[in-house]
């Protein structure tokens, strides 16, 4: 909304339709989340499109995908029954998230290169989470696999760097920080995971 | 930054989605499951060390959560119903209660305590608790299965958390039907308790005493009689083993017990209420009471002898062996003895009511010998022993093996089998046909199943290399594997029928603890 | 591990009276008293026989004389420290105890088996207890006194002090002492009478129709009357001098209690105490009497007069009648009768003299007979058939060096219709002695030596029985042939042995049950 209204309210303004390749950050401080990375970002990568609804107004829809995943040693157990010291083993973590958002962006033209613009999306996540202790064999049983979905939302602020290709097409690397809040993703007997933090874009798209 | 591989893997994942990316690392702070579990009726119950829960592994493979309102299960024994698991079970809780402190790592470690209590579990969910300090490590039951007793086993003494004050005098006792818990003064260092036949006391032997509890009328949960086992108290009297008897009428109760590094049997008239002490040879390393003749045998690590006491005068007769026993196995007419520390090879097995003695030879050591369920079979497990002979004695002495004796009237030779590996497990079955022996070796996946009469064999096929065997009541055994992930299988025997279950470790692993039951925390 | 030597603590009551030479009228707990033979310090003007006896008084306080404390159905032992008495039954070894008062350092049972009693002296009572219920009932008695004797008809019992005794207490306690103070308690109903009898009372006398107790004491005799309502003594003077008044070594009272007879040391006049009349006469009874015996069926009086070598024989009921003197050859100084009274053996253990005498009752010979070793002790079977003797370590001036029994402990099993004899040659000096009530077997123990020695008095062989620890105490229960040791063990031992069926039966730990607690 507040996109909207700063849009309205600016004169000489200018927006276009875009499709852009991007990077994404969304903070992942939850301890959950050290099961499958060391570290306290979900990175991803992901398509972003954009559809001119008024000079200043776009709505936007994009798409970011995250892979991550662990090596988790597991202490030597004792088997009191057999009486057996086992060493220590280990098991393979791999989460996978997707992220679906769809929102707007308003822009400003300070200058033909630069478009400052702030955004907010709301976001849906999906996430799928596999234990395996033996990667390398796709027939062992003991193989976990969770999924869960979540929501949330996006909201921020970036500049769009405009380069001129020719006529109305734009080259436009962009970069853009905010903060980012998802629901504890939920996956099933194993627990859940929340993102939440800060959260970034960066990318390079074509401006049309 | 996501690396470009995985942009890559993004496009691969439909070939190979269990290649797992591993860039990162990380530790429990504790293992994943524990392989001692508890093999109830309705499932195998299996803690979760890291994750801090119970779990209910089902015959069929499936597994659910026991919801303990958010504590940790700490141990578990299952009562003689086979239905009811006693689980101690502890949470957190934090003296700062400021409302925002909802999870663990939230509270100052200095005001982090640990509450605990004693639940019981029935088909999966909590039907009582009980406010039992969770420093009591051992149970006993009565042989109804309706009156479980809380004691502290030093000889696990490691087990044992001293919070706070720990009483190291009292035993409690619980009604596990009304889930009614009952603290008796019973001595110090209460170590072993037993139930007399009618079900109306129990004997709980302690450093220097023996204690009977009443368990029903207006004494119940009331000691009524302390019989001491010394005069001196700077002499410090163990009780290590103890049996209850009855004379050959049936009128008189007694309890015999033996005391740790001393050759005195105690002979405790709990009719009459008086003391005896028979003086054996040497220090006991076994005993047991055969029901079919109602004597006491008797075994010494020391001496090669048998000695029988019967219940009347308590006088011993001696047989003498040819090498020390330190173990008895069997019971209702036919008795086994062997020695279990490795040293010697006899085997001999004890007609109670004819009172003969008849030797056999084991090709190696024992290390566990049971009985058939209609004791008509012992059979052994044995281990390797150095030898530098060539021939078959020799040979065999370089494996671990499985020794099957027959203790039918007219006793053959014994047979001994050859086993790949260190045994792991050994659990004993029967059908309408035959006995089976049960064997699990360790780094290898699959049960081999012995037919005892026959001496042959045949193989089941296991996921992977087994830890260890239980008995499940209904007939099932479920076999353990040290899967991080939990994977454990149950064995049909009958029916050779293998269902595994798998990844219920895994159940709780991303759950951030919480402080649980903090409305209810003062 | 400390532990306190229940040797030390441990008392065993009895019930049964074995002979024993004199060494009978000893112990802790008998009908009797403590009686010691005298020195001989007079010499004889009597022209018959030896007037130069300076031989030393004959020992009667015998250790071999420790009579039973068992019932035919239990066997009872006292715990001085713990203030219990232990019930044993027999065959059964059940064990039960019951609490009496503190520091019971004595314990008899009555002659019919029905009741127990201990002497307490660390609270000056007595508890009477009920064989059967061991119910107690305990009653206060005068203080300091440290020793007990029982009725024979189970009617009374009397404690007093006896100076003999001071190392087991009954000694000053710093306030008020009295030497000539004793305790009668009537055992059904606990009735306590205190009396004052003569100085240094030394023991107690029964009538054998119970209605008269005899208190001696060194100058007097006290008769009491027990069927009266309130016990008072009735004094006799027997000392000629009662300022230095001879010490009374032995009393016998005649069968129908017409008179009592006591032996002073150092007197050779038999003092005849009428009690009727009260009157006291005096008798020479040859050249230093050295003692005095009843015989079995109490129609007879025996004093063996050492100094004369004689032996005098009176009318137990007419005292003053002629008396018939038998004369023998060896210095004598005993008399022991065979239970059947047929025989009487004599000898003597004041002198290392390796020979005893036979006298024949009926034709009232003399015969003598050589042993291989001077004797110490001797006894008799009940019925007469069979003699034990014990010998000294020392051997006779004669002995032979090389003998085998040189300079070692020995003893003789003899049967006294042959006489056949069967030496033994011992480790070590017997503690103990007892017999079976049939005269069939005999039974003895050493110090030291885990063994229980059955003497067959039929075969005069013995067998040794094993037992778990030195034994202490020993004794055979009354009408049956089976023997009871105690034995050393902190938590108390006994066993019993059984010689028909060859078995040992041992229970341990009984004085644990006095710890038992019944919450």
């Amino acid at each position: 909304m507040l996109s909207l209204l700063c849009a309205l309210a600016a004169p000489a303004l200018a927006s276009s339709n875009e499709i852009s390749f991007e990077v994404g950050w969304l903070g992942a401080t939850d301890p959950a989340f050290d099961t499958f990375s060391n570290g306290n970002t979900l990175g991803s990568l992901g398509l972003r499109a954009g559809y001119a609804i008024h000079p200043n107004v776009a709505i936007i829809a994009g798409w970011q995908h995250a892979t991550n995943g662990a090596t988790v040693d597991v202490p030597g157990t004792e088997n009191t029954d057999a009486d057996y010291y086992g060493s220590g083993t280990s098991f393979q973590t791999a989460l996978y998230t997707d992220q679906i958002s769809v929102g707007s962006k308003a822009d400003v033209k300070v200058w033909k290169w630069l478009h400052p613009y702030v955004t907010a999306q709301v976001v849906g996540m999906r996430g799928l989470a596999r234990l395996d202790d033996d990667s390398g064999d796709d027939e062992n049983l003991t193989q976990v696999q969770r999924a869960g979905l979540t929501g949330g939302f996006l909201a921020g602020g970036g500049l769009d760097f405009l380069i001129r290709v020719r006529g109305d097409v734009y080259i436009a690397p962009y970069v853009e920080v905010g903060y980012g809040w998802m629901a504890p993703l939920a996956l099933k007997d194993l627990g859940t995971v929340q993102f939440s933090g800060f959260s970034g874009r960066s990318g390079v798209g074509v401006r049309f | 930054m996501t690396r470009l591989s995985t942009l890559l893997a993004l496009f691969a994942l439909g070939c190979a989605p269990w290649d797992l990316p591993g860039n990162g690392y990380d530790e429990l702070d504790a293992p994943s499951w524990d392989p001692a579990v508890v093999a109830a009726s309705d499932g195998v119950y299996v803690r979760l060390p890291a994750a801090g829960r119970l779990v209910r592994v089902k015959a069929d493979g499936t597994f659910d959560t026991v919801d303990l309102g958010g504590a940790a299960p700490d141990r578990m024994t299952l009562a003689p119903d086979d239905e009811t698991l006693l689980t101690f079970v502890s949470w957190q809780t934090c003296r700062d209660d400021d409302p925002a402190i909802v999870y663990v790592d939230e509270c100052r470690f200095e005001d982090l305590d640990t509450a605990s209590e004693l639940v019981l579990v029935r088909d999966g969910a909590v039907v009582t608790a009980l406010d039992v300090p969770s420093q009591y490590n051992a149970f006993a039951f009565n042989d109804a299965g309706t009156l479980a007793v809380a004691y502290l086993d030093f000889a696990a003494s490691e087990t044992i958390d001293v919070s706070g004050v720990l009483n190291l005098t009292e035993a409690v006792f619980v009604d596990i039907a009304s889930g009614e818990a009952h603290n008796v003064p019973v001595g110090f260092a209460p170590e072993n308790v037993l139930f007399s036949a009618d079900g109306e006391k129990a004997l709980v032997l302690s450093r220097s005493k023996v204690a009977v509890v009443s368990l029903v009328g207006e004494d119940a949960w009331t000691r009524t009689v302390v019989y001491p086992l010394t005069l001196d108290v700077d002499q410090q009297v163990d009780p290590d083993n103890a049996v209850l008897i009855s004379d050959d009428d049936g009128e008189t109760d007694y309890a015999l017990v033996t005391v740790a590094g001393q050759s005195e049997l105690y002979v405790l008239d709990l009719t009459n209420e008086s003391i005896d002490i028979v003086e054996l040879d040497a220090v006991p390393s076994d005993l047991l009471v055969d029901a079919a003749s109602n004597h006491t045998l008797i075994v010494y690590g020391s001496r090669a002898r048998l000695d029988v006491l019967e219940h009347e005068l308590f006088e011993v007769e001696t047989f003498t062996l040819d090498e020390a026993c330190t173990r008895l196995a069997g019971g209702d007419g036919r008795v086994l003895l062997y020695n279990d520390s490795g040293r010697t090879h006899d085997v001999y097995m004890f007609d109670t009511i004819a009172e003969t003695l008849h030797e056999e030879r084991a090709e190696n050591p024992v290390i566990e010998m049971r009985l058939t369920e209609d004791d008509a079979w012992g059979v052994a497990t044995m281990s390797t022993e150095t030898s530098g002979g060539n021939d078959v004695s020799g040979f065999y002495d370089q494996y671990y093996g499985l020794g099957l004796f027959d203790l039918a009237s007219e006793p053959r030779d014994p047979v001994a089998l050859l086993l790949e590996g260190l045994p792991v497990g050994f659990a004993l079955t029967t059908d309408d046909t035959a006995n089976y022996a049960l064997v699990l070796m360790e780094g290898i996946d699959a049960l081999q199943k012995i037919d005892v009469g026959a001496a042959t064999a045949s193989e089941l096929i296991l996921e992977e290399p087994p830890v260890g065997i239980d008995a499940m009541p209904g007939g099932l055994f479920v076999v353990t594997h040290p899967n991080p992930l939990g994977l454990v299988t149950f064995v049909d025997a009958t029916t050779e029928s293998l269902t595994t279950a798998a990844g219920f470790a895994s159940a709780g692993l991303l759950e951030r603890p919480v402080l649980p039951r903090r409305d209810v925390e003062e | 591990m400390s532990r306190v030597p229940i040797h030390l603590l441990l008392l065993i009551g009895c019930s049964a009276d074995y002979e024993l030479g004199k060494a009978t009228d000893k112990a802790s707990s008998d009908t009797g008293g403590s009686f010691e033979a005298d020195a001989d310090t007079d010499a004889d003007t009597d022209a018959d026989a030896d007037s130069d006896d300076t031989a030393p008084p004959e020992d009667e306080d015998d250790f071999l004389s420790l009579a039973p404390s068992a019932t035919d159905a239990y066997v009872f032992v006292a715990n001085p420290t713990r203030n219990t008495v232990t019930r044993i039954s027999v065959p059964s070894l059940a064990v039960l105890t019951t609490e009496v008062g503190e520091g019971p350092s004595v314990i008899a049972t009555t002659a019919d088996y029905s009741r127990a009693v201990t002497l307490n002296e660390s609270d000056d009572s007595v508890s009477i207890i009920e064989a059967d219920t061991l119910e107690v009932r305990n009653v206060d008695i005068r203080p300091n006194f440290n020793r007990l004797a029982l009725s024979d008809d189970a009617g009374w019992v009397m404690a007093w002090y006896d100076p003999d005794l001071d190392e087991s207490a009954g000694t000053d306690d710093g306030g008020v002492q009295s030497f000539n103070e004793v305790s009668f308690v009537r055992l059904d109903t606990g009735a306590h009478t205190p009396l004052a009898v003569g100085f240094n009372p030394r023991g107690v006398r029964w009538s054998a129709d119970g209605t008269l107790a005899l208190v001696i004491s060194d100058a007097s005799l006290a008769i009491i009357d027990l069927t009266a309502d309130s016990l008072s003594p009735v004094l006799v003077e027997i000392a000629d001098d009662p300022v230095d008044a001879p010490e009374a070594e032995e009393v016998e009272l005649s069968p129908d209690g017409a008179y009592a007879y006591v032996r002073q040391f150092g007197s050779s006049d038999l003092v005849i105490v009428d009690i009727t009349t009260l009157a006291v006469d005096r008798l020479p009874i040859g050249a230093n009497p050295t003692d005095l015996d009843l015989s079995p069926d109490g129609s007879q009086l025996a004093v063996v007069a050492r100094g004369s070598r004689e032996l005098w024989l009176l009318d137990a009921a007419d005292p003053f009648a002629a008396a018939t003197v038998v004369p023998f050859d060896s210095p004598y100084g005993s008399l022991l009768y065979t239970g059947d009274g047929t025989q009487a053996i004599l000898y003597t253990n004041a002198a290392l003299l390796a020979s005893f005498g036979v006298w024949d009752t009926t034709d009232g010979t003399v015969t003598e007979r050589s042993l291989v070793k001077p004797v110490q002790s001797i006894g008799a079977s009940p019925t007469g058939g069979s003699l034990l003797v014990f010998h000294t370590e020392q051997d006779a001036d004669d002995a032979d060096p090389d003998s085998p029994f040189a300079g070692e402990w020995a003893l003789t099993l003899m049967d006294l219709g042959d006489f056949r004899q069967n030496p033994m040659l011992l480790p070590d000096e017997p503690s103990s002695y007892s017999t079976s009530d049939d005269g069939l077997y005999g039974y003895f123990v050493m110090e030291g030596n885990k063994w229980l020695e059955v003497l067959d008095f039929q075969t005069l062989l013995y067998e040794e029985i094993t037992l778990k620890s030195p034994p202490v105490h020993l004794g055979v229960l009354p009408g049956s042939q089976t023997a009871w040791v105690s034995q050393d063990h902190d938590l108390g031992r006994l066993s019993f042995y059984d010689p028909d069926a060859s078995t040992l039966d041992t229970i341990t730990g009984f004085e644990l049950n006095s710890e038992i607690d019944h919450d």
